[in-house]
């Protein structure tokens, strides 16, 4: 038994360790259950689609892909943009992604094309490339918004001076919130309704394969195992929070952004039909072995391109979705450390350097983002000062992220050594 | 029947016509004629045509830097070629003249290529390592918007494909399994079916594709080679195991030098007249200075000595080398041979025993190596003999500098470099040596091969050694600097009676200078010749064959 | 056959023109009428600030680890030996060499494990090192917070911990700009601290100049190389580290004098980019540099943002784009000698 156990503990030790500092933080935090059932739900809504990004370059062999920095620039500007031009509601989101998508295709190539030039080097390129294009944006949007050049001068966005765009923009009211109000549900109905759909969808599975595609038994079930698994999960957590009287009032008054939901299942969903393509093949090829690749007569420096513009697309949706939620955009700071914690959040849930999965993206954001918001209260109970969990969460999003690239470098160079 | 045969003809010579345009027969898969190439005015390949039948399998034979390889890559259109000026002579593909540009358009020709390191990727079912970039995909509406790459894959084709070409070569197992967890025997077959899946091929190059497997497996393997020429496609097989080739080859081609010696049906010769073919009268054994009486004083002894260096491993080696010898180790590459002096130097691990002069050698100390006096000049000059980026005059006293702290100053206890010792030295070195530079600061990544190669043999110098270990000193030279280089180690040799054990790939160079040669034959020293031991003899331990095992070769066609 | 012959030319055509742009603009700075002397003396300063930093840099490059992402490492120790001197109120030069003197066994430690760690990161080493920098950086805020300081210049009057920002000007601001310091056509010159500067290149000269230097040098170009000669690569890469580390201590104690105050929590975090990107403008590589590299770096780096930005600011008229221009001129240069580095590329 023991044998089992080791290997797993030591494969998810990152993992173990945060559900334990969690638990802990949550406990000493004593915030009611419905406040931190609430953060939480927004939170991981807020984040999913940027961790998300992070998937394709992991896939492709580049590491963690530091610069969607850019891509979070590139969201921002398109929101900046809607917002001057008074455009707003779902049809004024859609065209805000779109241009963030044009934006930050071109941003991909760029950074892409830098990646291919520091083969072995990629995150810390892609880490200096995000601080390079934080450059270029406060260039342009503090010192040469205003002036001659980009000639704007909507007191909503400018500051005082008539230069410079303000540090925080309030996004318009068509705006804010706008794929939250879509459609909320409480999350005791979100549960039920969850548990119902997948165990639907699971049955319908088993029965096209079993009677429309006539395969056994046995294979239909393995197909709609997944499904029933979660639908499984989903009843035991409905009567978990329908049964226990201090989550069910929890449960209650919890909102959850259905639409929001389902535009992150549908980037799930979006990543792992690439993965099945012939293009998501090329990717995983060059991520396993550059040499092979070549050889086989894949376009290496091509793939790896577009695995970086895959990753700045994604990431520019992921900060539509995420400063929607905040309702306000923190000009100069929003993108900065995008990067960061998203890829500390997918390294906590589990990931490394070479692997990286969709569940892992929830676990991570799941454990990252409840430690962060927890630890600061924590601090305050214990230390009756929240500026040491700041820092604290500040030091362990760092500290993950320094552990995970040592582990990983140490592996290598034992492997090397042999 | 005569009347049928006529049409057949006729049908053949229509066909052939509408290939060809031309109407010229095409018996053979491929021809390669009259194909000469030149590096940098050294000519490697000189006149060379072979031909190949199809379901034939045509082994060449060669000792390294017989131009095996540059006539693979020539085939294979390998930008190594077309970066330096292409080649002379023409190839044609079923009669048909062709141009072969890039690898790709070799396999768009229906040329495969094994490779010797496996292009396999671990992490992979063996489908879809067979499928690599051939990957089928599924009809789509995506597939259709956005081209091949949007389509999604069809797994259970690839599998149900690679399941049928995986019994073509007689391999049982599943299509879905892992590759990473199959032996080392496996992959070759799989690398097999690979190109064997592409639905053009007619002709696979093996490069040595049976250094890695045992031989068990190796029989394995040539006996689903041959099965497979049954099919109508054709092997080149490039091997330095003479009896596999005896045993498996239909036809063989042999170079030497660059030059083809002979095309033999494997039929009618032996494997002795293969080896002598190989390695050829290159030494006028009359012009040997004859046998010296050697010191009986030991200096070096390896017992049972093993290195563990990557692609040279050597196993067990045992050897003594007497005081004041000249002693060579020649092999075929990446047999081991380089792994001797990298062991002794500790550059690699190493088990077993070094004795030198009777006292025990402990092999991981290189500083403590180096200060008994053995010095070392290694055969990867750019890699690890060298600071490119440093001068000459560093590069020459740095090694005495470490060992013997000379060329330092001593201020208040610090040693210093000594800026005026130094530079005077390696003015005398570079007068003594002709190494050809502007001044001693010149930086040696910008010097020749040669004047390199000098360079590092002037540092080794320096530390005055007793034993002098030195690989590959003429590789990449010019011929002059050849003869001056060897010139150098035999005078030394004379002068201050220094062992010196040289490692080289050119035997005809060591057997003009060495007292006695190992030759070292996948990981094994085969046996110990002296320079005027017949050509055959070298051919044959070089190729894994005992004599007595030729003995029995020769028997058998006697009986027969 | 590549026949380029790399001698080790300082001034490269790049250097060249950014020094004939340098005296552009200084040409351009009086025909605006700006106080050219001031902005000399201003990057007089400026260079004495960040010497020791960008000379911190040439370890490390030399025996093979690289640029040295993790100097703030040092510079926490230095911190940590200057607040050590405030707490007991030493001044002037003695209380500037005791901080320095308390720093040195501290970032040797430090510098040691950093490079104990370093030498399983082979490969990866600059990424290992900025985080490994960064986390220490946000475990140092915590302890800035609860180390046992008592002085009422070093903790916040309300609440607990260390101010964010320590003004030395009650002990030992400014001492090293002021020692011997002398005042030319307008120009001040802090000669104190170009004197230490002076002093430290020195020491290194002499060092790169021993034979352990000569020996450090090899096994960083080609570890192979070092190896048969039997030189303990893993030991130099270590002792690299250590200097790196203890002349980040030193360099943010004569920083910190000429600055006038000791600046904690996050302020350190960014500090080893600044030296990287002068260091290679002084014409250094990832993987070689030399103290004539370090010289005109330093020089070029500081000169050109201290004199350019107030000229950009007259024309543009704003006040952060110093910060700005800054940002992307530092992070410009080291991502252009990423592209450069010896690596594969597609």
């Amino acid at each position: 038994m023991t044998k089992k156990i080791t290997p797993f503990v030591r494969k998810n030790i990152v993992t173990l360790l945060f559900i334990i500092l969690c638990i802990f933080t949550t406990i000493t935090s004593r915030q009611s259950s419905s406040f931190i059932l609430q953060e939480l739900v927004s939170r991981i809504c807020r984040n999913a689609v940027l961790i998300l990004s992070l998937l394709m370059p992991v896939l492709c062999g580049m590491g963690l892909n530091f610069s969607i920095v850019l891509g979070a620039a590139a969201g921002q500007i398109a929101l900046i943009l809607i917002t001057y031009w008074n455009i707003g509601g779902l049809p004024g989101m859609g065209l805000c992604i779109l241009m963030a998508s044009v934006i930050s295709v071109l941003f991909g190539i760029f950074a892409g094309f830098i990646f291919n030039r520091t083969v072995g080097q990629e995150m810390i390129t892609g880490m200096i490339v995000g601080y390079f294009a934080k450059g270029v944006f406060d260039l342009i949007f503090l010192i040469l918004v205003g002036t001659w050049m980009i000639p704007i001068s909507d007191p909503r966005l400018v500051l005082a001076g008539g230069v410079g765009l303000k540090n925080t923009i309030d996004l318009n009211e068509n705006v804010k919130y706008v794929f939250d109000r879509v459609w909320q549900m409480s999350f005791m109905d979100c549960l039920l309704y969850g548990a119902i759909v997948t165990a639907v969808f699971a049955l319908l599975q088993a029965a096209f394969y079993l009677l429309y595609r006539r395969q056994d038994r046995k294979s239909a079930l393995r197909i709609c195992l997944p499904g029933l698994v979660t639908a499984g999960t989903l009843t035991a957590a409905t009567l978990l929070f329908g049964c226990v009287p201090a989550l069910n009032q929890a449960a209650a008054y919890t909102k959850v952004p259905v639409f929001t939901l389902v535009i992150i299942a549908a980037v799930c969903m979006l990543n792992a039909f690439l993965c099945r393509t012939k293009l998501g093949q090329d990717i995983r090829t060059c991520g396993q072995n550059m040499q092979v690749a070549t050889a086989a007569g894949i376009p290496v420096g091509r793939t790896r391109i577009i695995a970086t513009v895959i990753s700045t697309v994604i990431a520019s949706w992921g900060q539509i979705i995420f400063l929607q939620n905040m309702g306000l955009i923190n000009t100069y700071t929003s993108h900065e450390q995008v990067g960061t914690y998203a890829v500390a959040a997918l390294l906590v849930g589990g990931a490394s350097i070479k692997k990286a999965s969709i569940s892992q993206v929830f676990v991570g954001a799941l454990l990252f983002h409840l430690l962060f918001f927890t630890m600061p209260l924590a601090g305050n109970q214990l230390f009756h000062d929240s500026q040491i969990g700041e820092y604290f969460r500040v030091f362990i999003s760092y500290g993950v992220i320094a552990v995970a690239l040592a582990l990983h470098a140490w592996n290598q160079g034992t492997k090397k050594n042999r | 029947m005569g009347k049928a045969a006529n049409i057949e003809d006729t049908q053949r010579e229509f066909l052939l016509q509408e290939q060809e345009g031309l109407g010229m027969q095409s018996e053979f898969v491929l021809e390669m004629e009259g194909i000469s190439k030149e590096y940098f005015g050294n000519p490697v390949l000189k006149d060379v045509s072979i031909r190949v039948r199809p379901g034939e399998i045509l082994a060449l034979v060669g000792e390294n830097g017989a131009g095996k390889s540059t006539l693979m890559n020539i085939l294979f259109g390998m930008p190594a070629i077309h970066a330096t000026n292409g080649f002379q002579g023409q190839i044609r593909i079923n009669g048909e003249k062709v141009q072969i540009t890039s690898p790709l358009n070799a396999m768009k020709h229906g040329i495969g290529m094994v490779h010797q390191e496996f292009m396999l990727i671990d992490d992979y079912e063996i489908a879809e390592n067979v499928k690599l970039n051939r990957e089928n995909l599924k009809e789509g509406l995506l597939r259709k918007l956005f081209g091949e790459k949007a389509g999604v894959l069809d797994r259970k084709a690839m599998k149900k494909e690679t399941a049928a070409t995986l019994d073509e070569v007689g391999l049982n197992i599943d299509a879905s399994t892992h590759t990473g967890s199959l032996p080392v025997g496996y992959k070759q077959f799989i690398e097999i079916a690979r190109e064997l899946d592409k639905s053009n091929v007619r002709l696979i190059v093996l490069d040595e594709p049976t250094a890695v497997l045992t031989e068990n497996e190796a029989e394995k393997f040539l006996q689903c080679v041959k099965n497979v020429t049954k099919k109508g496609i054709s092997f080149i097989f490039i091997s330095h195991r003479l009896n596999e080739v005896k045993k498996y080859a239909d036809h063989l081609a042999i170079l030497r030098d660059g030059s083809l010696v002979g095309e033999y049906d494997t039929e009618s010769v032996s494997v002795r007249k293969i080896s002598e073919l190989m390695i050829g009268r290159t030494v006028d054994i009359s012009q040997l200075e004859g046998e010296r009486t050697l010191d009986e004083a030991i200096s070096l002894e390896l017992k049972n000595f093993s290195v563990d260096m990557p692609g040279e491993r050597l196993k067990n080696a045992s050897v003594r080398i007497h005081k004041g010898e000249i002693f060579g180790f020649a092999g075929l590459a990446g047999h081991g041979k380089a792994a001797v002096a990298n062991g002794i130097m500790g550059l690699y691990p190493a088990s077993g025993e070094v004795l030198l002069n009777g006292g025990s050698l402990d092999v991981a100390d290189t500083l403590a190596t180096l200060s008994k006096k053995v010095a070392f000049v290694s055969e990867d000059r750019r890699g690890v003999g060298l600071l490119l980026d440093e001068s000459i005059e560093v590069n020459v006293v740095i090694s005495s500098m470490r060992v013997r702290n000379q060329f330092l100053r001593k201020v208040a206890g610090i040693s210093f470099y000594d800026k005026k010792a130094c530079r005077q030295y390696a003015e005398e070195m570079i007068r003594e040596f002709d190494i050809r530079c502007t001044d001693a600061s010149q930086h040696t990544r910008s010097l020749s091969g040669g004047n390199q190669q000098k360079v590092c043999i002037a540092r080794a110098v320096t530390l005055e050694p007793e034993v002098l270990l030195v690989s590959e000193p003429t590789r990449g030279i010019d011929v002059g600097a050849k003869k001056r280089i060897l010139d150098t180690l035999t005078e030394m040799n004379r002068s201050t009676g220094a062992t010196i054990i040289i490692t080289s790939s050119e035997l005809a160079e060591l057997r003009s200078v060495c007292d006695r040669i190992a030759i070292v034959t996948e990981g094994e020293i085969t046996g110990i010749l002296k320079p005027s031991d017949e050509d055959y003899r070298y051919g044959l331990l070089m190729s894994g064959v005992s004599e007595e095992e030729e003995a029995v070769y020769e028997d058998k066609k006697q009986e027969t | 056959m590549k026949t380029k012959n790399r001698k080790p030319s300082i001034l490269g055509i790049s250097q060249i023109i950014m020094i004939l742009f340098l005296l552009g603009l200084l040409v351009l700075s009086s025909a605006l009428q700006m106080d050219t002397a001031t902005l000399i003396s201003d990057s007089l300063v400026r260079i004495g600030m960040q010497a020791i930093f960008v000379l911190a840099m040439l370890p490390t490059i030399q025996s093979g680890i690289g640029l040295n992402f993790g100097l703030p490492l040092g510079i926490l120790c230095g911190l940590l030996g200057g607040l050590i001197t405030v707490e007991y109120n030493m001044t002037g030069l003695g209380g500037l060499f005791t901080a320095i003197l308390i720093s040195l066994p501290l970032s040797a430690g430090a510098g040691i494990l950093y490079g104990w760690v370093l030498n399983h990161m082979r490969g990866s080493e600059m990424m290992v090192g900025n985080y490994l920098n960064f986390s220490i950086i946000s475990l140092m805020c915590i302890g800035w917070m609860i180390l046992p300081f008592t002085n009422k210049n070093i903790i916040w009057a309300m609440g607990s911990g260390v101010r964010s920002t320590i003004t030395l000007e009650s002990s030992y601001e400014h001492v090293l700009d002021r020692l011997l310091s002398f005042g030319f056509a307008g120009i001040t010159i802090p000669t104190g601290t170009f004197l230490a500067i002076a002093l430290l290149c020195i020491v290194m000269f002499l060092f790169l100049r021993s034979k352990l230097g000569t020996m450090m040098r090899c096994s960083g170009e080609n570890a192979v190389f070092g190896a048969s000669l039997g030189i303990n690569n893993n030991r130099m890469r270590i002792l690299s580290a250590v200097i790196s580390t203890v002349l980040g201590a030193v360099g943010i104690i004569i920083y910190s004098q000429s600055y006038g105050f000791y600046q904690l929590y996050t302020a350190p975090q960014m500090m080893a980019y600044p030296a990287i990107a002068a260091v290679l403008i002084g014409g250094a590589t990832t993987r070689k540099a030399s103290i004539g590299n370090v010289i005109l770096g330093v020089v070029l780096y500081q000169s050109l943002l201290t004199i350019a930005l107030p000229i950009a600011s007259e024309l543009l008229e704003n006040s952060s784009l110093s910060e700005i221009l800054r940002t992307i001129v530092s992070n410009g240069i080291i991502l252009y000698a990423l592209t450069k580095m010896v690596g594969r590329k597609v």
